[in-house]
């Protein structure tokens, strides 16, 4: 039933062999046309193919329930990333909210400790003042004289002290005879310059008033001559240095 | 050689030419490919044993080439077509390495 073109004439053997083959392959015939011109078109789809599937990275090539699995995945995708978004945005926004409010109490820990360092005498401090400078020629100065003389400018509104290089706080003791008056523990000389910082002109009216600092450093059995300078920036550099508590404990 | 001429032809004309497949086939084109290639695997096994014929080649990779894509495109309305395209290729796929293993034999007798 089968007709052969082959380019032979007899019948051949049930089996090629390799040379047979190769000779064939060498010998153009009708069926070799054939099989270039199928091969031709086949080879072309190919290329094609290919080339559509290299550069068709669109969808047009997928079918339609392929797209919609597809579509859904993507859907899927979306929303669990925009979940993630929603929970990455708001931890962001508590961890904001939590830096901010940090920061803060930190700012206000430092003020207050700039506040307390101050108050405590650990601190350099510096503002408007007077300065007090007592003369003694008469080697009358009491120790009594000068912690009424502190006394008063603590109540005409002094923030910080220092007398003679010694910074007075609250704990400051004035002890001595007069001529050899001690600021804590220190003895100190006339003349005896009070540094004072707070409001110039109240701190000049408390030591002026009738009865007050001027008045009794000027008494004619102590003989002391007193001279106030306003200033308007006074810079006190002496330090306290805090003794901790031995027995009293934060409550 | 005419062959290997009409080959090399047609690896340079779809290069050359870069057409743009038109939608409908896009689909099919790759079944016919396979299709194709298990008619020439088909012909050089009939070839080697003797029995090959043009005629019956080019009506059997004609046909072969039409059915497969027909059957695709049923699949694609019926609504089965991923399937049938997979079913396809699996069938040609072992019709070509039959024919593979025919032509082993044939040259290499082994």
């Amino acid at each position: 039933m089968l007709r052969r073109f082959d380019g032979r004439s007899s019948m051949p053997e049930q089996r090629r062999s390799p040379g047979e083959v190769l000779k064939a392959f060498l010998t153009p015939n009708r069926a070799q046309g054939v099989i270039a011109v199928i091969l031709c078109l086949v080879s072309m789809a190919a290329v094609w193919q290919m080339r559509a599937n290299r550069e068709d990275q669109t969808y047009s090539a997928l079918r339609r329930d392929e797209l919609i699995a597809l579509l859904d995945q993507l859907n899927t995708n979306n929303n669990e990333l925009r979940r993630e978004i929603d929970e990455q945005s708001e931890q962001r926004r508590q961890l904001r909210s939590g830096a901010a409010s940090e920061r803060l109490a930190q700012e206000q820990a430092r003020k207050r400790i700039q506040e307390l360092a101050i108050l405590g005498g650990t601190a350099p401090a510096q503002g408007p003042g007077i300065t007090i400078r007592i003369t003694d020629p008469k080697n009358a100065v009491t120790a009594q004289l000068l912690l009424d003389a502190v006394e008063e400018m603590r109540d005409a509104g002094a923030e910080v002290m220092e007398l003679n290089g010694v910074r007075i706080v609250a704990s400051s003791a004035f002890g001595g005879d007069p001529g050899e008056v001690t600021v804590d523990g220190s003895p100190i000389r006339a003349p005896y310059v009070l540094k004072v910082i707070g409001e110039p002109h109240a701190l000049a009216e408390g030591a002026r008033f009738r009865g007050g600092l001027v008045s009794q450093a000027q008494a004619p059995e102590v003989g002391a001559d007193v001279t106030i300078t306003p200033s308007d920036l006074l810079i006190i550099t002496a330090l306290h240095t805090p003794v901790d508590p031995r027995y009293a404990k934060p409550a | 050689m005419i062959a290997v001429v009409g080959l090399a032809l047609g690896i340079l004309l779809g290069l050359v030419l870069e057409p743009t497949l038109p939608a409908f086939l896009a689909p099919y084109l790759p079944i016919m490919i396979i299709a194709a290639l298990d008619a020439l695997f088909g012909a050089a096994r009939a070839y080697l044993e003797g029995t090959f014929a043009d005629r019956v080649f080019v009506v059997s990779f004609f046909s072969n080439v039409l059915i497969a894509a027909l059957i695709v495109w049923i699949g694609d309305q019926i609504g089965v077509g991923g399937q049938l395209s997979t079913g396809v290729v699996v069938v040609l796929g072992i019709r070509i390495f039959n024919n593979a293993a025919a032509i082993r034999r044939a040259i290499l007798h082994a």
